[in-house]
């Protein structure tokens, strides 16, 4: 059976092997791919689409990032025909109902707000990787 | 034939009687000639001459005050006065009245006021308002004048009025009486003859037509008596120098009712321009108070459109900030509950590894706090704005980034002076500020330089930092100082030194940005005008 694999796009380092480590912390192995920008993540899904029909079973995308951030990515993936059935789950500190309402508007499939109380994050990320596991086909964008 | 005769008798006689015992005498305005005085009484020179004339018969006299010479006339054609005492001789009249030997002549010139009476004199007739009483003379003697205007009033001191108003150049008058009129206004100003007598025009008495017989008697009367002593004190009573002030006087007590009369006039016409100028002063003040209150409005416009301008800067620095203190609250959580686990596992150097983390972050975090508390303290700061050397400054700078400058392999070039005027610490602090972003972010190659660059043109002095990294996107260059945000991830600073720098240059009251003209490498400008750093350092 072939690895979930999630592309994570987070431009703090901590918080990338933070993330990284809670989705495996079930004992589950996934492929956990990480990127520090937008632009980079782009480029990454373009890439390997075009090479090897390829791509992630779940984007999360860490919202504050300079350059590109996650919000912009949102809607470049959510635009493109071949991309856009990739779930995408939004990862931010933000509690701004900005943030949240431009999420929902550009086709995100969650929002899971980083808490600073580290077992409920956890938890969140592993019910989200449990969730899109067992889950066949993406949610209609 | 004698019953007749004994009624023509009983008819004449009473009728002759009645006529010799009271002669009605018409009379009016024309001192010092005739005039009414004060009390109501006739009065002057003409007035004496046939009271003492009546007297010689025995004669009482009814006097009728008449409005001008033309009503005079009229009243001696229809019989309803017997003489008048002091009128010229007209062919008109002559069909009216019968016309004595003349007893006075009046000699009639041009009066203008001293100052301008040569150019009176020049111009005459041509181009001289000049204006005479209504009725006061023959309309022989006033059509040599066409273009003289005939004055409304019946007193001749309107004339002088008209005259001290300026609403005429010159008058036509009597010569005697216009002095006696200067002298009896008791006017400051001047008034003297306009080249020689106009006219002299003798007065006779007239007599009514129907009174034929009592016109030879007037008349050879009067010839008898203008060479006695007692004429010669009448004429010497009116127009010798007593006569002046006596006269004077009267016209005086006369002229105060008129003055009052005029003041009681003025004082309504005042009241009336009163009126007017409180109305416009309260139309204008009506107009004042509303540009005041949209002066008012526009300010009050202004101010909102700043403060919400500020509210949203500072609900972006909030949502910032309140990320950027998030993040490693996240972070620290995450490491300090793995930390745990491991020291539960008895993994100690994997617990070491993993509180460094911890710690890092919390540097960070206070370096956020301690930018974010700057940020307000620049607010509120006071300024001391002093001369000072902008190389000494950079001077100062590159002491205190001595280790960043060398970490990097960056070399701080300032070869242009400037004098600059205003507060020498806080432009310190946002130079500061650019140069240390410009090496953190602007300088990627083994040897960078970093130049501070002058620009001074005109009453504008601009100070500049450049560095020679790859510049700020075209698209971040408006939001840059507005987003706080920084354009790499870098774990090194607060990410508020462009706050901090905007928000100095604010305080400063000069500009901020980044030029757009670069190629390459980021040239951010501190922009003073020189004409309000005068203006400081004058205040100052």
């Amino acid at each position: 059976m072939r690895k979930f694999r999630i592309l994570l796009i987070e431009d703090n380092p901590d918080h990338a092997s933070l993330t990284a480590d809670c989705l495996q912390s079930d004992g589950e192995e996934v492929e956990v791919e990480c990127l520090a920008s937008g632009e980079e993540a782009l480029a990454f899904l373009t890439d390997r689409y075009a090479k090897a029909n390829e791509l992630p079973d779940l984007l999360l995308l860490d919202i504050n990032m300079p350059g590109m951030n996650g919000l912009d990515l949102l809607r470049h993936v959510k635009s493109d025909s071949k991309l856009r059935i990739i779930p995408a789950v939004m990862l931010s500190t933000s509690m701004s109902m900005r943030d949240i309402n431009e999420a929902k508007a550009n086709h995100a499939n969650s929002y899971v707000l980083k808490s600073s109380d580290f077992d409920s994050l956890e938890s969140a990320l592993l019910q989200l990787k449990r969730y899109w596991r067992e889950t066949d086909t993406a949610a209609p964008a | 034939m004698r019953i007749l005769a004994c009624l023509l008798a009983m008819w004449l006689v009473p009728t002759l009687a009645a006529a010799q015992d009271v002669w009605r005498v018409a009379y009016n305005h024309f001192p010092p000639y005739s005039f009414q005085s004060e009390t109501g009484d006739a009065d002057g020179y003409a007035i004496d001459l046939i009271r003492a004339l009546a007297a010689t018969r025995g004669v009482e006299i009814e006097f009728a005050f008449l409005a001008n010479p033309g009503e005079i006339v009229a009243a001696l054609g229809d019989g309803s006065v017997d003489v008048s005492v002091a009128l010229a001789r007209t062919p008109a009249r002559q069909e009216h009245a019968i016309f004595s030997v003349p007893h006075q002549s009046v000699r009639i010139r041009l009066y203008a006021p001293a100052e301008s009476a040569a150019e009176v004199a020049a111009r005459w007739p041509d181009g001289v308002r000049v204006g005479f009483a209504k009725g006061a003379y023959p309309a022989v003697v006033v059509s040599r004048y066409p273009t003289a205007i005939p004055l409304e009033g019946t007193t001749n001191p309107d004339v002088l009025l008209n005259l001290m108003n300026q609403e005429i150049d010159a008058a036509i008058y009597p010569d005697t009486g216009f002095r006696r009129l200067v002298e009896a206004f008791d006017t400051r100003r001047r008034f003297i003859a306009v080249g020689d007598i106009l006219d002299e025009v003798p007065l006779h008495l007239a007599t009514s037509i129907s009174r034929p017989v009592l016109a030879e008697t007037l008349s050879a009367d009067l010839s008898s008596f203008i060479v006695t002593e007692e004429y010669s004190n009448i004429v010497q009573r009116w127009f010798g120098e007593d006569a002046a002030t006596v006269w004077a006087t009267r016209t005086v007590l006369m002229l105060v009712g008129a003055v009052a009369a005029v003041v009681a006039i003025a004082a309504l016409v005042g009241h009336y321009y009163q009126r007017r100028r409180a109305e416009a002063a309260m139309v204008a003040f009506a107009q004042e108070k509303a540009e005041v209150e949209q002066r008012a409005a526009e300010q009050l416009r202004s101010r909102n459109n700043r403060l919400e301008k500020k509210m949203s800067e500072l609900e972006e620095l909030l949502y910032v900030v309140s990320h950027d203190l998030s993040s490693p609250l996240v972070s620290i959580s995450g490491f300090s509950r793995n930390a745990m686990r491991a020291i539960g596992a008895d993994q100690l150097d994997r617990a070491r590894e993993l509180l460094v983390r911890v710690e890092a972050n919390v540097r960070g975090m206070s370096r956020l706090i301690n930018g974010v508390l700057s940020v307000s303290r620049i607010g509120q700061e006071t300024t001391h704005t002093e001369d000072f050397q902008l190389p000494d400054i950079v001077d100062e700078i590159a002491m205190h980034l001595d280790g960043l400058l060398d970490a990097r392999n960056v070399r701080l070039v300032c070869d242009q002076d400037a004098t600059l005027t205003t507060d020498r610490h806080l432009f310190g602090r946002a130079l500061q500020n650019l140069v240390e972003n410009a090496v953190k972010y602007g300088c990627p190659h083994d040897k960078n330089v970093v130049r501070i660059i002058v620009d001074e043109a005109g009453n504008r002095l601009r100070i500049g930092v450049l560095d020679n990294g790859p510049g700020i996107p075209q698209h971040l260059r408006s939001r840059i100082f507005l987003m706080y945000r920084r354009l790499q991830s870098d774990d090194s600073g607060s990410g508020l030194g462009l706050s901090i720098v905007s928000k100095i240059a604010e305080r400063l009251e000069a500009s901020v940005y980044v030029d757009g003209s670069t190629e390459t490498g980021a040239l951010f400008w501190i922009d003073f005008d020189a004409s309000e750093q005068s203006q400081r350092k004058q205040a100052a």
